[in-house]
């Protein structure tokens, strides 16, 4: 047993225990719809599991009351036929389920909405092929990192949703339901993980060329693992390799990317501040090691057909290892 | 060649050396001297009737002045003509026959060289809107700043953009746009920057940096450029 799944809950475990009874035990995961890890996600769990079995139910009946029109005796097939039976199958009975449906679906907007109240907030912009991510601080400064977002567990998170350049879709299935991103417009949506652990998300409205490869990772870790976090994300990096740092200026790579605390403040591509600390490179494309980054700096264009960093392959064996190294060690 | 036929029948001297040698001073070294294999008359016979020389500027706007630029730069140029995965109707034929040895020579000669730069310093513009992109780029449309690599102190493999005529970087970023330039790595880079830029942009920023004197690069004394010496 992973160590995620010995931190779900009792609820998350009966969950699963439903899930796996139906099936669909492969469909459980980091990103997946049927971990229902956040509070959004367990209340649609919830709706997806009521009409899956009153949609079994309701198959159930039809075939029982066909069967007793085929085959039935005399008096079963009255009974069917009888005026009662259809006012009361044909007419009042969607009627009261669909009323149900509705009542139950308008408790779970209102606690929606209730759910968006919060005290932390992340602005999230979504760009052809990544995620940028800004958290905002108390006393009005921010932090910006990216393709990644750290949130305290068991605390609603308010999320503000950007795009810069077309329509993105921002879904983490396992914690919430997807909310597009559009231009020139602000989306919001709140995020609440009940659950510890490492969830997948994904551009979920197809947004040109690498779309496929557009993910990040939502980390849930308790708060006092989330704010020593937020503590170091926040600051400046801390350059332990500084002939890696003069190879990253001398190579070009400021000209897009900011590394707080040095020269570089570009902002057209990811903040590599605490890069070497995330889970991975190119917006989920690479885990983050050295080698990963050697392979990114090497191959991103065939690795990530037509993503928007221009290929580096000029460089050589020597300078790439060493910006690796260098990468890696910003954490 | 036509036009040059035509210029001929009332040309002087002076005039038809300078057409016909450029820069060259000796402008018809021996023969004997090209079969020993003498560089400096290989150069008088070829690259100084285009390039820039001691004495004088390139013979024309669309040739780049060489001297200045780094021997890694000049070096890994000429291969490319050579090897024909840089194209030029001009510098693939006359590279064709040079070996890594000569080639070698003839780069530290340009990197080591301090021929006269062409256009006066004009303080207007260097001023202008193609300072904003050399030092900054367009975010906007994710194009980074040209200073980025192209400054001094970036690494050797990277060409220095100052004092370039404008004419010659113009004709490159239009070749990139047009799908040239993209058979070597560092021409790939380049293809994907120049396809952001919008016409405007390459004729300011190319005014920009053929006025920029190459001492006085942004980033010769600047820290947060990082050289490595």
């Amino acid at each position: 047993m992973s160590p995620r799944r010995q931190l779900l809950s009792g609820r998350a475990k009966r969950r699963s225990a439903l899930a796996a009874a139906m099936p669909l035990a492969g469909c459980d995961g980091p990103q997946s719809a049927f971990t229902g890890a956040g509070a959004d996600a367990a209340r649609a769990l919830d709706l997806w599991s009521i009409m899956l079995a009153g949609g079994i139910a309701i198959v159930l009946l039809v075939l029982v009351v066909t069967l007793l029109a085929l085959a039935g005796r005399g008096r079963a097939r009255r009974a069917v036929a009888s005026e009662r039976t259809v006012l009361l199958a044909g007419l009042w009975l969607p009627v009261a389920v669909l009323s149900a449906l509705l009542v139950y679906g308008f408790g779970l907007l209102e606690q929606a909405a209730a759910d968006g109240e919060s005290d932390l907030e992340i602005e999230v912009t979504a760009e052809q092929w990544w995620w940028r991510v800004v958290y905002r601080h108390e006393d009005g400064s921010s932090t910006e990192t990216a393709n990644e977002l750290r949130i305290p567990v068991g605390r609603s998170v308010r999320l503000e949703l950007h795009s810069a350049d077309v329509i993105h879709s921002f879904w983490v299935p396992a914690l919430a339901g997807k909310r597009d991103m559009i231009p020139g417009r602000v989306n919001e949506l709140a995020l609440a993980a009940g659950v510890p652990g490492t969830y997948r998300g994904q551009c979920a409205e197809y947004c040109g060329g690498a779309h496929a490869l557009m993910s990040f990772y939502v980390v849930a870790e308790p708060t006092a693992a989330f704010n020593a976090w937020l503590e170091r994300e926040r600051a400046d990096a801390r350059i332990d390799d500084p002939a890696g740092a003069a190879l990253f200026a001398a190579a070009g790579c400021g000209g897009c990317h900011a590394i707080r605390g040095t020269g570089n403040r570009a902002g057209i591509g990811p903040d590599l501040t605490h890069v070497g600390g995330r889970l991975s490179i190119g917006a989920g494309t690479l885990r983050v090691s050295g080698s990963g980054f050697v392979e990114w700096l090497r191959s991103h264009q065939s690795l990530k057909p037509g993503n928007r960093m221009p290929p580096f392959e000029a460089l050589s064996d020597e300078d790439s290892a060493r910006l690796a190294a260098f990468l890696e060690s910003l954490r | 060649v036509d036009a040059f036929l035509q210029l001929l029948t009332n040309l002087d001297e002076t005039a038809y050396n300078r057409l016909a040698h450029g820069n060259a001073r000796d402008p018809d070294p021996p023969g004997t001297a090209l079969l020993a294999g003498d560089l400096g008359a290989l150069r008088a016979a070829s690259c100084d009737r285009c390039h820039d020389s001691a004495g004088g500027s390139p013979a024309s706007r669309f040739v780049p002045r060489l001297g200045g630029q780094s021997a890694e730069y000049l070096e890994a140029a000429l291969r490319q003509y050579r090897d024909g995965v840089r194209e030029s109707g001009f510098m693939e034929t006359v590279t064709v026959n040079l070996v890594d040895r000569e080639i070698a020579a003839l780069a530290g000669h340009y990197a080591g060289l301090d021929s006269p730069v062409a256009v006066v310093p004009d303080a207007e513009r260097l001023r202008g809107t193609g300072r904003q992109l050399a030092v900054a780029g367009n975010p906007e449309r994710d194009v980074p700043a040209c200073d980025a690599c192209h400054a001094a102190g970036r690494l050797a493999a990277y060409p220095r953009l100052a004092s370039l005529a404008a004419e010659y970087q113009v004709a490159q970023l239009e070749l990139w746009q047009r799908g040239g330039r993209a058979g070597t790595a560092a021409g790939r880079t380049m293809s994907l920057i120049a396809a952001r830029l919008s016409p405007a942009e390459i004729e300011s920023v190319a005014a920009y940096y053929e006025a920029l004197p190459p001492a006085r690069e942004r980033g010769a004394s600047d820290s947060a450029a990082g050289g490595r010496g």
